[in-house]
């Protein structure tokens, strides 16, 4: 007799044995085989920096002293465990050898000990790496096993456009955006401000929702980004596309009249690029690397745009820094990425030529501490900022090295995760360094006049 | 651990996550030729909408099952023709290439095993990531021709399928106003 999904099983262990914990002397074995297991890493869709497991089969015995409903001896029944994704069910206690499964709904605990062979099969099959498996190997929830009727659910359709916008990497976008109002040396105007903030976060999420809707079988090959939207069904084509149309043109209308034209014309530039050029390439060369850099460079210089109406050498360093620090974090990223980006068709560097990949990277943390110090020659900031970033830059170059040298998942992981730290360091360190409005040039002006006057006297 | 499972709580169960799941045949203990969850599900009728499954297995695309209704729409059938061979066309795409690749994978891990002059099964028989993006990069390369053409046609279809969704979408609101 099979049960639809043994999660409530694991009730009934839960109902009767009311967390005890089982020991390995004797007992009832049930074979668990757990399907996902999702320890308290947070998957992060964007980043994929979650781990994940996959089944094992692993064995309960737990203790009866007899004070049990039921009899001693049982016959061997198969139980799935299927973990949900949003909280962490199942963990493994390394110094006792055992796991605990968790129900969070009645915060009740049961404590399984499997015995310290079978505890060690379980932990090498958890070590495993599966991340070579495709997606529809390697279920996370129950809601990827099951069908599902396709109607837009209205109560969700804030978080479908949130997800469909690639929000976190809209949000970066429009940091990105403000930094460079920020550091334009004109008057900081709240209204224009919110303006361009707006404008880009509504022209990116347009952006994204473009490339999820182009990108869905491919999406659907990755483990990264098998749950986005449209791959499950969420939305519907017609509804993305709609979605990004109706963002894109308000955005963009957002910046034309709210900053100006040409923070308009440069916010719609980016997004042709992003979603007519780089999209398409990313599966025909690798040259897409650099085209996408230059979509993450471009948002500092619509906010400066916005703030001063054009552009001057500063806006072009700050673009150039946000170009190079593209590199190390993209390159990182994807260097764990490979067997994916392989089987899915995308030509990136870390597949097709790793060792470029990481020369790449490298070079690139070097530019960014060259274009520290050319940042107080254009007069971006004061001569005080290279002297502050450089540790957070020589930090950013040691990882980058250390990528180069060893080419490993902990060193890109490290890599990685260090780039998300430092862009918004860095730009912390320019606002602060911003050069103040000198009074002097404003005195000297007088001086010129009254001395005109007085010549002319 | 009969009298442990209930049928009232397979009831409840099923009344608590989601109607649509079915039968679900979780695959014998003994089986121990796979140890992956094999899930085999039947798509439950429905009376509105279509069903969106599982990732298939070979394809990773998840496939979609089509409703039909009563009073359907020439334009209706049009997009749902065109939607449906979208599907089939992707479907069989991908189930070929990921087969080939699992496949030139596999071939590639033992002739290098072979070279190293390891043995094929046991703990040690992996390649480093290293080696192994030697494979992905020829894999790559070897396919370029293939994924580019792909990719220009699916763009095509993918397109193409936007404007019959317009006009589904279209006439369902005109029914639904001038109609009623």
């Amino acid at each position: 007799m099979y049960r639809q999904c043994s999660h409530f099983s694991a009730w009934q262990i839960r109902k009767h044995f009311k967390s005890k914990i089982l020991s390995s002397n004797n007992g009832l074995i049930a074979e668990i085989r757990s399907a996902s297991v999702k320890t308290g890493l947070k998957t992060d869709e964007d980043y994929g920096t979650g781990s994940m497991f996959n089944d094992q089969e692993t064995k309960i015995r737990y203790a009866s002293n007899g004070q049990e409903k039921f009899p001693q001896k049982y016959k061997q029944v198969p139980l799935t465990l299927f973990v949900k994704k949003s909280k962490t069910l199942i963990m493994l206690d390394e110094i006792s050898e055992k796991f605990t499964v968790t129900f969070p709904k009645s915060e009740d605990t049961l404590t399984i000990d499997i015995g310290p062979e079978d505890y060690a099969k379980l932990r090498s099959m958890m070590e495993k790496d599966k991340r070579e498996q495709s997606p529809a190997h390697n279920p996370e929830s129950i809601t990827e096993c099951i069908w599902q009727e396709m109607k837009t659910d209205n109560k969700k359709l804030m978080q479908y456009y949130l997800k469909l916008s690639k929000i976190r990497l809209t949000g970066l976008v429009v940091l990105t955006a403000m930094a460079g109002y920020a550091m334009a040396p004109a008057a900081f105007d709240p209204i224009g401000f919110t303006m361009v903030t707006l404008g880009t976060g509504l022209t990116s999420a347009s952006a994204n929702a473009i490339n999820q809707f182009f990108e869905v079988p491919f999406d659907s090959q990755m483990n990264r980004t098998k749950n986005r939207v449209l791959v499950r069904g969420y939305l519907s084509p017609l509804h993305a596309v709609t979605f990004a149309a109706v963002s894109g043109s308000v955005g963009l209308v957002v910046l034309a009249l709210g900053a100006n034209p040409l923070t308009a014309a440069i916010g719609a530039f980016n997004l042709g690029l992003y979603t007519l050029v780089y999209t398409p390439m990313k599966r025909l060369t690798i040259a897409n690397t650099w085209v996408g850099s230059v979509v993450g460079a471009v948002p500092p210089l619509m906010g400066w745009a916005a703030c001063t109406g054009s552009l001057e050498p500063g806006a072009w360093i700050m673009a150039a820094i946000m170009f190079c620090w593209q590199f190390p974090h993209f390159n990182a990223l994807s260097w764990n990425l490979r067997p994916d980006y392989s089987r899915a068709g995308y030509r990136m560097m870390s597949v097709v030529d790793p060792s470029l990949c990481k020369r790449v990277a490298l070079r690139h943390t070097v530019g960014i501490t060259g274009l520290c110090f050319l940042a107080p020659m254009v007069g971006l900031t004061t001569p005080l900022f290279p002297v502050m970033s450089l540790p957070l830059n020589l930090y950013f170059t040691y990882l980058g090295w250390k990528f180069y040298q060893q080419g490993d998942s902990s060193s890109s992981r490290k890599l990685f995760r260090f780039s998300l730290l430092h862009i918004p360091l860095l730009i912390v360190l320019m606002i602060v360094n911003k050069p103040l409005k000198k009074n002097n040039s404003k005195n000297s002006e007088d001086n010129h006049v009254t001395h005109s006057i007085d010549d002319q006297r | 651990m009969k009298n442990v499972v209930r049928r009232r709580y397979v009831k409840n169960l099923a009344t608590n996550i989601n109607r649509l799941v079915c039968l679900v045949q979780i695959r014998d203990a003994h089986n121990q030729r796979s140890n992956e969850l094999n899930i085999h599900n039947i798509p439950p009728p429905s009376k509105k909408f279509d069903l969106i499954g599982p990732a298939d297995k070979k394809s990773n695309l998840r496939p979609v099952v089509f409703h039909v209704p009563h009073n359907e729409t020439s334009l209706q059938c049009r997009y749902r023709q065109m939607r449906k061979e979208t599907h089939e066309w992707n479907q069989a795409f991908w189930a070929d290439h990921n087969e080939k690749f699992f496949k030139e994978k596999e071939d590639f891990v033992k002739r290098k095993l072979k070279e190293k002059q390891l043995s094929v099964e046991g703990p040690e028989a992996r390649l480093s990531a290293d080696e192994l993006s030697e494979f992905y990069k020829e894999f790559l390369d070897k396919n370029f021709v293939l994924h580019a053409n792909y990719n220009r046609e699916w763009y095509k279809k993918n397109l193409r399928l936007l404007y019959p969704a317009f006009q589904v979408f279209l006439e369902k609101i005109y029914n639904k106003v001038f109609k009623r």
